[in-house]
């Protein structure tokens, strides 16, 4: 969840692999590519930086859940590109249902009062 | 988790480390050359955007960090560096380091030797079945508290036959000489220990080959069960030595059969045992017959209440002995049979072992707080190396992990050393017997104190490693790298200070005792024998009881023997004697002097037989009256020479020559001796009392 304080923009560690696995359910793409995307589908609210995203792409490739290789960019520079496996499509299905779960019931708590 | 690809990644990371690392680059500097990029499309200058992009998300070698840190494989790499790291600052300071290992050594594996041994000697249960309950049945003189003497063979058999405290009973004797054992015309001398039929059982022990005594065996005229190493190095180890004839002493025996290898009983050196039988000379005469009792206590009774029971059985023996009889004056006892043992191999046996314990326990004591000062004295010196880490961004943990990583290593290799120096003491005491030690289990390096003084000494390397560490990171670095670290030092002084105190203290402590145990060795070796041992040469003999039967045939032996020996170029005289000094102290007897009033125990006196130049070849100087010499045939007047200790404790301040005097009890038929000389006291120790004899002689043969 996003905290609008003074450490603006700072993703959890969990939600950041969800994001990334999202970003990366719609196209493959590069390191950058991913960062400015979810900056982009978040209208401004998350701001990733280079750090907490290569430590979450090592830690998504070495649980299986994406895959990264190789390419040439459309500026042909040697980037590498990440792309979900079928284990990573699974996980982000379970991950986006649990998530939903926990936001209502939030939501519920913080109306009732 | 897939654990797999966790492993083979991390492990890929760390084995091609330079192409992963390029790799990480690759991908990072696109990254941030595609950020900078957006930012000039946006309107910035090249240079602006750049660094503008690296504020936004942190250079390249920060991030390159932080990815590496994720892995596992960077804790690796961290250990491996500081590993190297402490063994060079180890090696910087080879002196001390030296100096730390040796001591954490010596005091591993001093302790763990010591305390193996002791363990092995004095703790650990008999290897026999039930060896928890297994008691050992001595009798004691009534008004001699402090006596243990063998118990009488009518008294065992009652208790075997009505105790209801014993499970099973058996008993045996080593009161004898040794024996001559013949087999296929070669013969052998042994120590054949008469034993009763319940012996094996009640140790729980089977033959190796064969059978050990059985019930039927109390028929045949000489039962005998071989020991393994009397069988294996005597006799060459025979496969068709059951049932085999062979002659012990004249009689003829048979082989029931040959123990295994790993039992041993009381004594050590016990070549075969033989069958008590039904009808031999301890059931014919078992009020003069004695025996050691040993046996399996029912679970639950206690050795007082054994020793109850069996008292009021001895009771009754005694009432139906005939009056006077030496069984009137001694009532059983009933110890645990472990305690026994020890007390038979050495009465210090058991004290000696425990003071050495505490030694080594003190030395290991030592060692931790020697290391504890070495490694804190090392701390001292590094503070301003120590600062300089902090000031060069050094986190506390990484300091703190880098000596930890120091003590580490340092008490792995004292560790090395002591495990090294426990196993080779132990290695060397088994093969070297430098104590006889009773038998029971053989000593082994003990693996819990092996543990125990591991972890004591490695929690000390450990403290008093990361405690300097701890305090020196804690240090303002400016005040570190200005002054010489003065609060630093002062708080590594007092620690210091105690460390070496306490250290002084108990080397001190060692040292006295130490000196005090080497002196009285000292004094024990430097203390006049009463004696000439120098020049002597001593020798045993044992003759076959068949041809040797006649007291004529014996003295001619051995007066042909003595001519023989004294005939020898270069020897000044030959003698015999019935026990030699120091550690044969002659038969003992009561004593019954005319003229005085009876004297009480079992044991006042201990007898020597001697041929007449004893005491000239052994230079013990005569103090009255004279020796035995050609006027002494066994045709007259029987006459013996007694010692200061006998004249000074019967005949205080009177001279004993002349006095009549008896080596029984009064109403007994032992024949009356003249006293005919005084002679110097000898040194000797007798085996079961501990105490001096007073001794007397009487003449063997004469020429």
């Amino acid at each position: 969840m996003a905290d609008k304080s003074d450490k603006a923009g700072e993703v959890i560690q969990g939600t950041l692999d969800m994001l990334i696995l999202k970003t990366l359910a719609l196209q493959p793409m590069h390191g950058y590519g991913i960062s400015v995307r979810i900056e982009q589908m978040s209208k401004g609210v998350f701001k990733v930086n280079a750090g907490s995203l290569f430590v979450a792409l090592q830690r998504l490739q070495r649980d299986g859940l994406i895959r990264g290789e190789w390419k040439a960019t459309e500026n042909s520079r040697r980037a590498r590109y990440y792309a979900l496996t079928e284990p990573g499509r699974k996980r982000l299905q379970s991950e986006t249902r649990e998530w939903e779960r926990q936001v209502t019931a939030i939501a519920r708590i913080l109306e009732a009062s | 988790m897939s654990w797999w690809r966790q492993f083979s990644s991390g492990l890929a990371t760390l084995l091609r480390r330079k192409r992963s690392a390029a790799e990480l680059d690759e991908e990072l500097s696109a990254y941030l050359e595609m950020a900078a990029e957006e930012k000039v499309q946006e309107g910035m200058s090249a240079k602006d955007a750049l660094r503008a992009v690296r504020m936004e998300q942190g250079s390249a070698e920060t991030t390159r960090e932080q990815v590496a840190a994720a892995g596992w494989e960077s804790f690796v790499e961290t250990l491996s560096r500081d590993l190297r790291s402490g063994v060079r600052a180890l090696r910087k300071s080879r002196g001390s380091t030296a100096v730390a290992v040796l001591t954490l050594g010596v005091g591993i594996g001093a302790s763990t030797a010591v305390f193996s041994i002791v363990d092995g000697v004095l703790l650990k249960t008999l290897p026999y079945r039930s060896a928890e309950r297994l008691a050992a049945v001595w009798s004691t003189e009534i008004g001699q508290p402090q006596s243990k003497i063998f118990t009488c063979y009518r008294d065992f058999e009652a208790f075997r036959s009505q105790s209801q405290s014993f499970e099973q009973l058996a008993a045996l004797t080593w009161a004898r000489a040794g024996q001559i054992l013949t087999r296929n015309g070669s013969p052998h001398e042994v120590l054949a220990i008469p034993a009763s039929v319940e012996f094996f059982s009640v140790l729980g022990a089977r033959a190796e080959l064969g059978r050990t005594f059985g019930s039927k065996d109390g028929s045949n005229a000489c039962t005998v069960v071989l020991s393994h190493s009397f069988w294996e190095k005597e006799l060459g180890g025979p496969a068709d030595v059951i049932g085999s004839p062979l002659t012990l002493d004249g009689r003829a025996c048979t082989v029931a059969g040959v123990m295994n290898r790993k039992f041993e009983f009381y004594p050590k050196t016990t070549s075969l045992w033989v069958l008590i039988a039904t009808d031999g000379q301890f059931a014919s005469q078992p009020l003069d017959s004695v025996v050691a009792i040993f046996g399996r206590l029912k679970p639950g009774i206690s050795l007082a209440r054994a020793e109850s029971e069996l008292d009021s059985l001895h009771q009754r023996v005694v009432r139906e002995a005939p009056p006077g009889s030496w069984v009137g004056g001694v009532r059983p006892i009933v110890r645990d049979l472990r305690t026994e043992y020890t007390w038979l191999a050495g009465r210090n046996l058991r004290r000696a072992l425990l003071i050495l314990f505490a030694s080594a326990g003190l030395l290991l004591l030592i060692a931790c707080l020697n290391v504890a000062n070495l490694l804190l004295g090392r701390y001292a010196e590094r503070v301003r190396e120590i600062g300089v880490s902090m000031a060069l961004g050094s986190s506390r943990s990484r300091l703190l992990r880098q000596s930890l990583t120091e003590s580490v290593v340092l008490a792995s290799l004292g560790t090395a050393v002591g495990i090294a120096l426990a196993v080779a003491s132990v290695r060397y005491f088994n093969s070297a017997a430098l104590v006889e030690l009773p038998p029971g289990n053989s000593v082994a390096v003990d693996i819990r104190v092996l543990g125990f003084a591991i972890l004591l000494t490695t929690l000390s390397a450990l403290l008093f490693g990361l405690w300097p560490a701890w305090r020196a990171s804690e240090v303002d670095l400016n005040q570190a790298l200005k002054q010489s670290a003065l609060p630093i030092a002062r708080g590594r002084q007092d620690a210091s200070q105690w460390l070496v105190i306490g250290q002084v203290a108990l080397t001190v402590l060692l040292l006295v005792g130490a000196g005090l145990l080497t002196q009285s060795v000292m004094r024990l070796g430097a203390e006049p024998m009463g004696f000439r041992p120098q020049g002597l040469l001593t020798g045993e003999v044992v003759l076959p009881s068949e041809s040797y039967r006649e007291l004529r045939q014996r003295s001619a032996l051995y007066e042909r023997l003595i001519a023989r020996l004294a005939a020898l170029p270069g020897a000044t005289g030959a003698a015999l004697s019935s026990a030699l000094p120091p550690y044969n102290g002659g038969a003992s007897s009561p004593l019954t002097i005319a003229g005085k009033a009876p004297i009480e125990g079992l044991e006042a006196v201990s007898t020597i037989e001697i041929t007449c130049d004893y005491f000239r070849v052994m230079a013990i100087p005569r103090l009255a009256g004279r020796e035995f010499d050609s006027r002494d045939q066994e045709s007259s007047e029987r006459v013996a020479i007694v010692n200061h200790q006998f004249a000074s404790k019967y005949f205080p301040g009177a001279s004993p020559l002349g006095a009549r005097i008896k080596l029984g009890k009064a109403g007994g038929n032992a024949p009356w001796l003249t006293v005919s000389g005084l002679v110097g006291d000898e040194k000797r120790t007798t085996v079961y009392q501990g105490r001096w004899g007073s001794s007397s002689r009487r003449w063997s043969i004469c020429r």
